[in-house]
């Protein structure tokens, strides 16, 4: 029976994770096997579903615009790291391996450090990683597909996701 | 305007004979039946193999019951939804019959994952199909497992703020719903007992 499920996981993930489009399915697959971690996958199709959304309000329409040109989000997540500093670090020191990586921003505040990558191709932007260190939360995020960096920011007040939050800071709208 | 009377010789006198009329009333209650069975017999299954402790059927009736405190993002969210099915499920259903409803879903009857949430003591699964519209949630959250699905469609649009609805009376809708829920409880025990 155990057996079965781990096959049925596998399959469910192998599908959810075809596409080796972003770090965590490039990197981190070791993370997305280890049941400690949680893993949030927000498909190409959801954001699809966006595209048919009208809206009259500008602002939202851009938001809209923006999410609909993502391909996805994959976020792993470890909410009691036993060693939260030597999982930043390694996987820190995995993306640094990989040139394509180009640093965007970095915030330490002495209890997280979060970093902000991404990896582009000519003006477009294909992924934004965010790494997250703390005491007692260790995550990945990655969103890819043709990413508005202006508008990504304001992502975090559409999805109520985990993690999302740490994109404020992208934020440079004196709204 | 078509007058009373010739509206009552369409009905009474028109050149359909009896077995014609059986006949087109029994295709319309086909029909029917089909529209209001449309969700997939992966989900409805689950019913007949005794893996249900509660099962709950909203219409788009008794979903506008729900909101309660009539939110607007609400009833947007609502408005295309044609009837939603929510199972509670019993012991006899484990999270490998979570992971095997999700692969069924998507091998036999086309669903495509929306939103994948797994972790070690919250999994969530959102899948969807577009012909006919279908959304099937698969959830494990406090150690109970959920299952709900949506025929119709709803309105993505409105989920945000209806989350930030939630969020910012998160008791007083849980209470609402749970009371809600419990008057159906209850409306379902009384039916039990006169069977």
């Amino acid at each position: 029976m155990k057996k079965l499920a781990i096959v049925t996981i596998a399959m469910i993930w192998s599908i959810s994770s075809m596409a080796q489009d972003n770090a965590i399915s490039k990197y981190f697959s070791n993370f997305v096997a280890d049941t400690a971690f949680t893993k949030v996958t927000v498909t190409s199709k959801m954001f699809s579903l966006f595209t048919e959304i009208d809206s009259e309000d500008e602002a939202e329409k851009e938001v809209l615009e923006a999410l609909s040109k993502l391909k996805g989000i994959k976020v792993i997540i470890n909410e009691d790291p036993k060693d939260p500093k030597t999982l930043y670090g390694g996987a820190i020191s995995t993306i640094d391996k990989d040139k394509a990586y180009e640093e965007l921003m970095s915030v330490e505040d002495g209890k997280e450090n979060v970093k902000f990558l991404i990896r582009d191709k000519g003006s477009i932007i294909n992924e934004l990683l965010m790494i997250v260190g703390g005491n007692e939360e260790f995550l990945i995020m990655s969103l890819f597909g043709e990413i508005d960096l202006k508008q990504i920011a304001k992502l975090s007040k559409i999805m109520k996701m985990r993690g999302m939050d740490h994109l404020k800071v992208l934020d440079n709208d004196d709204e | 305007m078509m007058n009373k009377k010739f509206q009552g010789q369409l009905l009474t006198s028109s050149a359909l004979t009896n077995g014609c009329r059986v006949y087109l009333l029994s295709l319309a209650l086909v029909m029917l039946s089909h529209v209001s069975w449309a969700q997939c017999d992966a989900v409805t299954d689950l019913k007949k193999n005794n893996l249900t402790s509660m099962s709950l059927y909203f219409y788009p009736s008794t979903l506008r019951m729900a909101n309660l405190e009539n939110n607007e993002e609400f009833n947007r969210l609502i408005q295309d939804i044609d009837k939603l099915i929510f199972y509670k499920m019993n012991r006899k259903f484990e999270t490998i019959d979570l992971y095997n409803l999700v692969g069924e879903l998507q091998s036999e009857n086309d669903f495509e994952e929306y939103v994948i949430l797994d972790g070690p003591n919250k999994k969530f699964y959102l899948l969807g199909r577009e012909k006919p519209t279908e959304t099937v949630g698969v959830a494990l959250m406090n150690n109970e497992h959920y299952v709900f699905d949506i025929a119709g469609s709803l309105e993505l649009k409105e989920i945000p703020k209806l989350y930030e609805y939630i969020a910012n009376n998160d008791s007083t809708f849980q209470s609402k719903f749970s009371q809600l829920i419990d008057i159906v409880e209850v409306g379902q025990d009384i039916a039990n007992s006169n069977h």
